[in-house]
């Protein structure tokens, strides 16, 4: 039996918008610790990993782990019916196929159900590893957002580079090149709009637009976003959830390797 | 100029226990070992073994030869960049905790769908079949692209009969010793539409890879069925007996005829296609001949010798695609090959 009641529902509307053109189908897994979510896209160079923390939820009952495979396009048509004020609850029996979403108007006054059909995903859950990252960079996320816009009507791939001057988004495409520098700046009215760069090790990187643009679609669920980089592994765009959790894309690089890549 | 022969350690095995500063080793293996095959820099007189060198050398050169440091190796660009996979860098973690689907729905979303299995009595060959995605197919081109260009080679699709070669008279089916067998008529037609879809940039789903050990390696970028027709052999076409001091490591027996002044190859150091970069299995390893999944074949098509890559069982994709270089006169060495 499972029953998550989530007061602020518009958080699950955003995080359903930031994730739908991604990933097609994915699997909800819920265990006591949360509901969470982990799903490459179909290309398999992007990975997105959500956790919505059970303290987050106003109510949270999940008798045993479960994994619901759900089409994230429906889903997200069920949500778009939701009140941006809405209280919505995600219902489900023992031994159904099918996920049950309530959404409760803030004065209760209007009650919605829907309910959908589950899906059978076959899906493996990769490993991430706790890592030591090069260089660690938070910013206004509306700011990453134009920036990744504006570039993407120049080229279509993007080098960051994190050096002591600062982030450098570089670009270049047929009708000339493009370059961004962000500098670290603590001295703003409000801590959200901060720029912090942490650098252990200078770090530059290359990768491909249109996934960044994807993950931009996250920004309606924080004020800032942090931008992991290191040589070896892919870029994590990570959005906190407020008091909830975090949404957290991964972005494999490009490479002009002429080696096999081969991890041990 | 002294040409570059290899110098071996031939001078019979004196009773010295001690090492003379003269003795060569290789500067991989550090083994002094094998002398026959191990070359000389011709710039730095370094030593190495021709199955140490990456990529590996089927021979020892009959021209200069330089060690990979004097000859200042070009770190190979691609074109475009390559775009990594998430797997590439993270693992496939076993869930630590039983998960219950909850979905009881036994049916699977995706049906399996059954091979259908070719019956081996049936000789008719099949058209390749290119990737449908046209992103997969610039990617396909581009890899090719890139092996080219790195081996400074043209693009040619077509068997090439140059001014100083020889002429297209020259490649008659009917001097070959033994004779050739005739490409059917139906088979010609599929020959004829693998063309023209190269010709509409239809091309077969194959993608060229750089190996660290093997040089540039082709595998299949999609499965291919037995008995589909990979590509033709191509390039400038020359009498045998111009090429005899040749080095180009990749020449194929176009026509073999009982007098040798009229027998024919293909070299496609200057203008090829695909088919160059397909490697040639082990013939000395019991595991080497398991690797073939490829046959080369040469026909009588329409009145000309005709060289054709085909396969010779399903091949599924991702899987490197290899022949037997030595499909019958067992002159090309290969004990070093993977």
């Amino acid at each position: 039996m499972l029953e998550l009641r989530l007061v602020q529902g518009s958080l699950l509307k955003k995080v359903l918008e930031a994730i739908k053109d991604l990933v097609n189908d994915a699997n909800f897994d819920c265990s006591a610790t949360g509901f969470s979510l982990q799903a490459m896209d179909s290309s398999h160079v992007a990975l997105v990993a959500l956790l919505l923390r059970a303290e987050g939820f106003e109510h949270y009952r999940c008798d045993r782990n479960i994994s619901m495979g759900m089409n994230l396009g429906n889903m997200s048509k069920m949500l778009k019916c939701a009140g941006n004020d809405d209280i919505i609850t995600i219902k489900a029996d023992d031994g159904s196929d099918t996920v049950t979403f309530m959404f409760e108007s803030p004065n209760q006054d209007k009650i919605a159900d829907f309910e959908m059909k589950l899906m059978d995903i076959d899906s493996e859950h990769l490993g991430i590893p706790e890592a030591e990252y090069h260089a660690i960079v938070r910013m206004p996320s509306s700011e990453f957002s134009r920036i990744c816009k504006d570039l993407s009507s120049i080229g279509d791939t993007v080098v960051i580079s994190v050096t002591k001057e600062g982030i450098k988004f570089s670009t270049r495409g047929d009708i000339g090149t493009a370059n961004i520098v962000c500098r670290q700046n603590t001295t703003v009215d409000k801590p959200e709009e901060a720029t912090v760069i942490e650098m252990n090790e200078p770090v530059s990187l290359t990768f491909a637009l249109r996934y960044m643009n994807s993950f931009t679609k996250a920004t309606p669920l924080s004020n800032t976003v942090t931008i992991s980089l290191s040589s070896e592994l892919p870029i994590v765009v990570e959005y906190k959830i407020a008091e909830m959790g975090y949404i957290r894309f991964y972005l494999a690089p490009k490479i002009e390797e002429d080696e096999d890549e081969s991890k041990p | 100029m002294a040409p570059a022969v290899l110098r071996r350690r031939t001078q019979a095995p004196k009773p010295q226990l001690q090492n003379s500063s003269t003795d060569y080793v290789c500067e991989e293996c550090g083994s002094g070992g094998n002398a026959a095959e191990l070359l000389l820099c011709d710039k730095c007189d370094g030593g190495y073994h021709l199955y140490c060198l990456r990529p590996i050398l089927p021979a020892v050169p009959k021209g200069y030869w330089f060690c990979p440091e004097c000859s200042n190796h070009k770190k190979l660009k691609r074109f475009p960049l390559v775009q990594t996979k998430i797997i590439d860098f993270f693992r496939i973690r076993k869930s630590l905790e039983t998960v219950e689907v909850l979905n009881q729905d036994i049916r699977k979303k995706r049906k399996r769908s059954t091979s259908i299995a070719v019956s081996k009595k049936k000789r008719k060959l099949l058209a390749f079949n290119p990737s449908e995605d046209p992103s997969r197919r610039l990617e396909q081109m581009a890899s090719l692209a890139t092996a080219l260009t790195a081996t400074g080679t043209e693009f040619s699709n077509e068997l090439t009969y140059l001014p100083d070669m020889a002429p297209r008279s020259a490649n008659r089916p009917d001097l070959e010793k033994g004779g050739m067998q005739v490409l059917s008529k139906e088979d010609t037609e599929t020959l004829n539409l693998c063309k023209r879809m190269m010709e509409r940039g239809e091309w077969p789903p194959l993608l060229v890879v750089f190996d660290h050990k093997e040089g540039f390696t082709v595998q299949a970028d999609r499965f291919i069925k037995d008995l589909t027709i990979i590509t033709e052999y191509v390039g400038d076409v020359d009498y045998l007996q111009n090429r005899e001091n040749d080095d180009g490591d990749s020449m194929m027996t176009l026509l073999s005829s009982s007098d040798p002044s009229q027998s024919l190859v293909i070299c496609p150091d200057k203008h090829s296609n695909i088919a160059r970069f397909i490697n040639g299995i082990n013939n000395h390893t019991p595991v080497g001949k398991k690797k073939q999944n490829l046959k080369c074949v040469r026909f009588n098509v329409d009145g000309e010798c005709r060289v054709l890559l085909i396969a010779n069982r399903d091949i599924p994709k991702g899987e490197r695609l290899y022949y037997d270089y030595n499909g019958s006169e067992n002159e090309y060495p290969t004990e070093h090959f993977v």
